[in-house]
């Protein structure tokens, strides 16, 4: 019985200690007061060891007791539950996500390309603001892109828009093909489903011909 | 034992269930005052981040501009964060404009154009279409667009965890809208706002170096004036003894305080402030008592960190010493032999008494920012080791006579 309580003091103490400084959901913070304020992340040994000698972290002479983890939190700029779930995983994932699908794109066309982009989404001002992604982080690479995407007429938007995106891409991309130029690629960013947080990508040539990308 | 493992985890498990039931509840009327206190707060800081990202980008234009005459240029778009209003655009274009119109070297003219924002439809011999003047071709050429200006700008502000980012491009006003610059930058939430200035745009290291020299107000050299008293010990006389035959400790003679007003110049060795060294002159003054003056050094040593704080009281360690000249009567005092009758008369026939000696001194200031400081201290003159004239406060081998208190505020 002994053993047990000392096990016991063993496990709990430490663990209700290290719940006090611990930023992560726990027995001292709820989930929803950890979300919609901080950004953790958990460091790495490498990390870790660099942080804690910046804060001049001295070690036991004889070891560290328990093996510890080391969150670094970082305060968001807008707290969680401020937007739509989806709206909020996809516009905060566009950093990282537009840099790799264009460059997934410029593998699969010929140098001098001249690029237009349009980006597909329920909400109007969320794709203006991936398209808008797209459009610079390609700008930034010092390729060639027209900032207007072609204008479909009132009737083919009205006829795509009672179709499932993966059917009705490739039918848009005919649409779109009488607009492109010879050296012109229309770059399309999309999510298939609404409540996914990737955004998806597509090739649609000046001859009307559709590729998926990823 | 096992058994009494499980009961454990599953009295834990059993916890986080109730945790996460209370995390599941609607909000209360108070919790969603202080939602809208919590968004109030999120958004003026929210602006703050976003005027410093266009601090930036105009920086950046007027750095490398992107034209070389001056041209005109459509503000064509400003976007903010999903989520937020008109009221913020409204902020946001007109410091973009503030801040082009007071940097020229941007080469930028803004000129105001409806036609470029404003929806409209026009029916050509392929279809009917809609959208905003400047992403028509069609709107632009009709519309004469291109005649009153040559560029457009849009920008775009964008929230992603704890990231605002800005994402700007420029387009040439011709059929298709080539992009001709275009550039990301970020701010992070850990980053201070720079706050800076329209008319003086700053990079941002030489901004952040400014508002840190600001904060430490860390000026080369800063001129502290001390209000200081001097407090000298009693001297303890034996040569009385009450009835019993014992003896009585008596003052001898009784040391008016000195009142000093300081001024001087102090530099610190490094941006931490840690080691600072002063030199300072001191007058004092009291009708029919006395006048001098003083010449003396300190160095200081912070002893509550490892740097100045910014916004906590700091604690120095103060080591000094100083050269004092004293006229008057008060000045008889200063010698190691009492007082004589001689010299009473001579000081009442006009000839004032005059008292040269050094002293040291050990302190402790403690100090708000570079604005004021209080410190007590013990003074050591060693000159009158073992004076009839003086007690001591402290004698650790060295006697401490004099003790006391001063004021101090910096310029």
């Amino acid at each position: 019985m002994l053993i047990f309580y000392l096990a016991s003091l063993y496990v709990v103490v430490p663990l209700i200690l290290s719940g006090i400084f611990d930023p992560a959901p726990g027995l001292f913070r709820t989930a929803r007061e950890t979300s919609s304020d901080a950004e953790c992340r958990l460091l790495t040994g490498e990390q870790m060891r660099r942080r804690l000698s910046e804060e001049n972290h001295e070690a036991f002479p004889r070891g560290e007791i328990m093996n510890e983890d080391l969150m670094e939190c970082t305060g968001r700029v807008l707290p969680m539950a401020e937007r739509r779930a989806p709206v909020e995983s996809l516009l905060s994932g566009l950093s990282a996500q537009i840099p790799e699908l264009v460059r997934t794109a410029k593998l699969r066309a010929p140098e001098k390309t001249l690029w237009r982009i349009e980006a597909f989404h329920d909400d109007p001002l969320v794709a203006e603001k991936v398209a808008t992604a797209a459009k610079t982080s390609l700008s930034e690479l010092r390729d060639s892109v027209f900032d207007q995407s072609p204008v479909l007429g009132v009737s083919a938007v009205a006829a795509f828009s009672g179709m499932k995106i993966t059917e009705g891409l490739p039918i848009l991309c005919r649409e779109y093909a009488s607009h492109l130029g010879q050296n012109e690629k229309l770059l399309a960013l999309f999510q298939i489903n609404p409540a996914e947080t990737q955004l998806h990508a597509g090739l649609c040539t000046h001859t009307g011909d559709w590729q998926w990308l990823l | 034992m096992i058994r009494h493992v499980l009961k454990l985890m599953a009295v834990v498990a059993s916890f986080f269930c109730v945790l996460s039931a209370a995390a599941n509840e609607p909000l209360m009327p108070d919790e969603v005052v202080l939602l809208e206190k919590s968004r109030a707060s999120v958004a003026s800081e929210l602006q703050l981040m976003s005027a410093d990202l266009l601090d930036e980008f105009v920086f950046g234009l007027k750095a490398n501009p992107i034209f070389s005459t001056r041209s005109n240029v459509v503000l064509a778009g400003v976007n903010v964060p999903y989520g937020f209003g008109a009221g913020m655009t409204a902020y946001l274009e007109n410091h973009f404009a503030e801040l082009i119109l007071k940097n020229s070297e941007t080469k930028m003219d803004l000129v105001h154009c409806p036609e470029c924002s404003a929806v409209v439809a026009h029916s050509g011999p392929r279809a009917t279409i809609m959208g905003r003047g400047l992403r028509l071709n069609e709107i632009l050429s009709s519309a004469g667009i291109g005649t009153v200006a040559k560029y457009a700008i849009f920008l775009d502000i964008e929230a992603e965890k704890s990231q605002l980012v800005l994402r700007g491009r420029v387009t040439e006003i011709r059929e298709n809208l080539p992009i001709v610059y275009a550039r990301t930058i970020s701010t992070s939430t850990t980053s201070p706002v720079l706050l800076r200035s329209a008319a003086n745009l700053k990079s941002a290291s030489e901004a952040r170096q400014e508002y840190l020299d600001i904060l430490r107000n860390n000026p080369f050299f800063s001129f502290p004036i001390r209000v200081g008293v001097h407090n000298f010990a009693l001297s303890q006389n034996t040569t009385e003894t009450d009835p019993f035959g014992r003896p009585t400790a008596t003052a001898a003679v009784v040391i008016p305080p000195l009142v000093w007003f300081i001024a001087g110049a102090e530099t610190s060795f490094s941006q931490s402030r840690v080691w600072t060294a002063e030199f300072n002159l001191g007058i004092t003054n009291q009708v029919d008592s006395h006048d001098g003056w003083l010449a003396g050094g300190r160095f200081s040593r912070l002893i509550s960190g490892r740097m100045r704080s910014l916004t906590e009281p700091d604690l120095y360690f103060v080591v000094g010493g100083a050269v004092t000249n004293l006229r008057g009567s008060t000045a008889a005092t200063f010698r190691k032999s009492t007082i004589n009758v001689a010299e009473i008369i001579a000081d009442r026939n006009g000839t004032q008494p005059r008292a040269s000696f050094s002293s040291f001194r050990l302190a402790l200031e403690a100090r708000v920012k570079n604005r004021v400081s209080l410190s007590a201290f013990l003074e050591s003159m060693p000159a009158f080791a073992g004076s009839q004239n003086f007690g001591t406060y402290l004698d650790a081998g060295l006697e401490f006579q004099s003790a006391g208190m001063e004021v101090g505020f910096w310029f």
